[in-house]
């Protein structure tokens, strides 16, 4: 008996331990990212048709929803187990100690030569190139129009929509006048309304929020016009009076939103898709840009690589599975078959070659998305920012998980009236730099 | 033969015990272990307390975060718990009377229970407490303002408490079952010296059935400290980290910011709290449990 106590042991540690550690073939690669259905959807048939075109490689897709992509990536990376390829953010390249997990991407010999010169500059750490860029990607307006046009607004000729922030304010009058649980834009979390007041304060100063000592660029009496700023579009219906009226969580099922009493929202031009298929057919949601202080300005936009592709250190272990990874990368963003299967759904890759193969797809007008128009103005923008030499490229810690709490805290206090602009400035202010100093040497 | 079957115990005990090694051993010391190292990339280093000292500073935000969720979680236990204990004792004895139909009010108490603090649940939870919610078109409909349920601390917590009191049926279950267990002639002993129903339930019903509610005071004390779903799915830890409880917390900067070892030490000291309050009941029960023999 003692023998088959022995030998079910050996068993059952054998079972446990296959589960650690994570070798495939050379030929074999996986690949791991996180999306909605139709993300997931276009990209098995990416790889369906890869695999039909390489008979000699085998991708494993690990699809995984956002949430909590990140943790089972951070565990993934600790316990040696991720996946060959696999989508991050770019900021992760940096939480994530980069460096140490993920293999430079130009040792792989991929083609950067067809991405604008600086594309890879933020995903570059120690002269190492830890992520191909697959976008990039800035917080942008889109305003449903039915809104706007049942509340009968106007502007100069037929133009609907605002271009200033005053304009949007006249906006936000005329439509709470004519139905007063109705908004121009309505309920914007902490983290869209950071964006939009260092948005409307960079617009003020040309200030990035943070400088090129890594510390606060704002001062206490500016912030504090910030917070003022707020006030003023809640006070004038573009925003609702306190976020303690709407406690919804998820901005795209807010049913405020998807029965269209709020007209508007502030979101990443890559991430429009959500709050566009959650819209009923009659709505028309349009890209509305920035607003700027005075019309024909163009400024106040920030922007940073959307998502890239990171290799795993593993694979610099064997030079058949880089040629594997190159083979499978360079045909997920270049191929023009797959760049037809895959759209814009993670936003426009600013590859010329992949914009080019993405123009040509005669079934889909993906230049006339609301991905796409967001793209355009957001390059268009950002690059007339640098010939201003006012740089707004979003700080790789400025999302960090615990760092973000130091501003989105006090604005969600200020967005629930529990506390005024001075004291939600001062409360910035007083952990900003501090915290900021300890995540980065972390 | 005789000698070969008590290996069998053993045998069947082996699935358990993996387990038991695997899932909580293993993670309880290594959790510890890592608590003493600061991992930066590959390396790790041994750091001593220093991510105790850390958490304990409240001068930086995670040490002011770490004590903002000890508060959130001790309020959050001391409210829960006795309520638990409240409702489910006194549902529970309202159905160890003898009335008509009490089986199906013992399922349905007990339905709560079988459902859970599931995702489900827990966004029916949400519609019921949102602004617009049901509770709120109720009062509407008595012409009376809507509360802000979830956008203000109090009312967060008051529905993040509330979901873990609704399911009481497991501890109504103990306290039914002790209830009826309850020695009839107690009871007929008392009517005799003249004492009334709510006297009877105080100085007969409470003093024997205190062993279970020591039972059920840890048990829910236990848990309570531990409590993750509901917070983390109907607000978030909000508004205004009001809700964020410990457990919280440790998945935010352990999981989702990957400083494991931050989030180890934090569990320890969970631990800690949770060991010096069972100990704490345990000593005093002395002075408050009465056993039969």
């Amino acid at each position: 008996m003692k023998k088959v106590v022995s030998v079910l042991l050996v068993l059952i540690t054998v079972v446990v331990l296959s589960a650690c550690g994570k070798k495939t073939a050379d030929n074999e690669i996986t690949f791991g990212w996180w999306g909605t259905s139709d993300r997931n959807v276009a990209t098995y048939r990416a790889i369906e048709l890869f695999e039909e075109k390489y008979p000699q490689y085998k991708v494993k897709g690990e699809q995984s929803t956002w949430n909590g992509y990140q943790q089972a990536l951070n565990n993934k990376l600790n316990r040696g187990t991720e996946a060959d390829v696999f989508q991050v953010n770019y900021n992760w390249i940096y939480s994530m100690y980069g460096k140490d997990y993920f293999m430079d991407i130009t040792e792989l010999g991929i083609d950067l030569s067809k991405y604008p010169t600086d594309e890879h500059k933020p995903l570059t750490v120690d002269g190492k190139v830890l992520g191909l860029s697959v976008s990039e990607t800035g917080y942008i307006f889109y305003l449903n129009q039915k809104v706007y046009e049942d509340a009968g607004v106007s502007f100069e000729g037929d133009r609907i929509i605002p271009e200033t922030w005053e304009e949007l304010m006249v906006a936000g009058e005329t439509i709470q006048a004519h139905n007063s649980s109705h908004y121009a834009l309505g309920r914007l979390d902490a983290q869209q309304v950071a964006i939009l007041m260092f948005s409307y304060l960079a617009q003020k100063t040309g200030k990035n929020v943070i400088n090129e000592n890594n510390q606060l660029n704002f001062t206490q009496a500016e912030l504090v016009d910030g917070f003022n700023f707020i006030s003023d579009l809640r006070s004038t219906g573009v925003l609702i009076p306190s976020n303690a009226i709407d406690t919804h969580i998820d901005g795209p099922t807010n049913p405020n939103w998807t029965q269209q009493k709020y007209g508007g929202i502030l979101q990443w031009n890559t991430a429009i898709s959500e709050y566009q298929n959650t819209l009923p057919s009659d709505a028309n949601l349009v890209m509305a840009g920035m607003f700027q202080q005075a019309s024909g300005e163009s400024l106040g936009m920030y922007k940073k690589v959307s998502m890239a592709y990171a290799v795993s250190k593993r694979v610099e272990g064997s030079k058949e599975k880089q040629e594997a990874v190159k083979t499978f990368i360079e045909f997920m963003t270049t191929d023009p078959e797959a760049v037809a299967i895959l759209g814009v759904d993670r936003g426009v890759s600013s590859n010329t070659d992949t914009q080019t193969a993405l123009k040509a797809v005669s079934d889909a007008d993906y230049s006339n998305s609301l991905e796409w128009k967001g793209h355009e103005v957001v390059q268009s923008m950002y690059n007339h920012q640098l010939e201003e030499s006012i740089n707004l490229y979003i700080h790789p810690y400025y999302e960090h998980n615990t760092f973000r709490a130091i501003y989105e805290g006090p604005i969600e206090s200020f967005l629930l009236n529990n506390i005024n602009a001075t004291e939600a400035a001062s409360r910035i202010i007083s952990k900003f730099n501090a915290e900021l100093k300890r995540i980065m040497e972390d | 033969m005789v000698g070969e079957k008590k290996w069998v115990p053993y045998v069947l005990l082996i699935p358990w015990l993996v387990g038991f090694i695997v899932f909580k051993v293993y993670p309880f010391i290594s959790a510890f272990v890592m608590s003493l190292y600061e991992k930066r990339g590959r390396i790790s280093t041994f750091v001593g307390l220093k991510n105790f000292k850390l958490i304990m500073d409240t001068s930086t935000y995670l040490g002011e975060e770490f004590v903002n969720s000890l508060k959130v979680t001790f309020i959050y236990v001391f409210v829960t718990v006795p309520l638990i204990l409240i409702v489910s004792l006194l549902v529970a004895y309202l159905l160890s009377l003898k009335m008509k139909g009490v089986g199906f009010f013992r399922t349905a108490f007990y339905m709560p229970t079988v459902l859970g603090a599931n995702v489900a649940v827990i966004i029916l939870w949400r519609y019921i407490f949102e602004y617009n919610g049901l509770i709120n078109s109720g009062l509407k409909l008595l012409g009376i303002s809507p509360i802000s349920f979830l956008g203000t601390a109090g009312g967060a917590m008051m529905s993040v408490v509330l979901l873990r009191v609704w399911q009481f049926g497991s501890t109504m279950l103990i306290f039914l079952n002790a209830l009826v267990n309850v020695p009839e002639t107690l009871y007929e002993a008392a009517t005799i010296d003249g004492a009334g129903k709510f006297k009877q339930f105080m100085k007969v019903t409470i003093p024997m059935i205190t062993p279970i509610i020591l039972f059920n005071g840890v048990m829910r004390l236990v848990e309570a400290f531990q409590v993750f779903n509901g917070p983390m799915l109907i607000t978030n830890g909000g508004p205004e980290g009001s809700t964020n409880v410990l457990n919280k917390l440790i998945y935010d900067i352990a999981f989702k910011g990957g400083d494991l070892n931050v989030g180890s030490a934090m569990s320890w000291v969970l631990f800690v709290i949770i060991m010096v309050f069972t100990v704490l009941i345990f000593r005093s029960s002395k002075y408050w449990v009465h056993y039969q023999d």
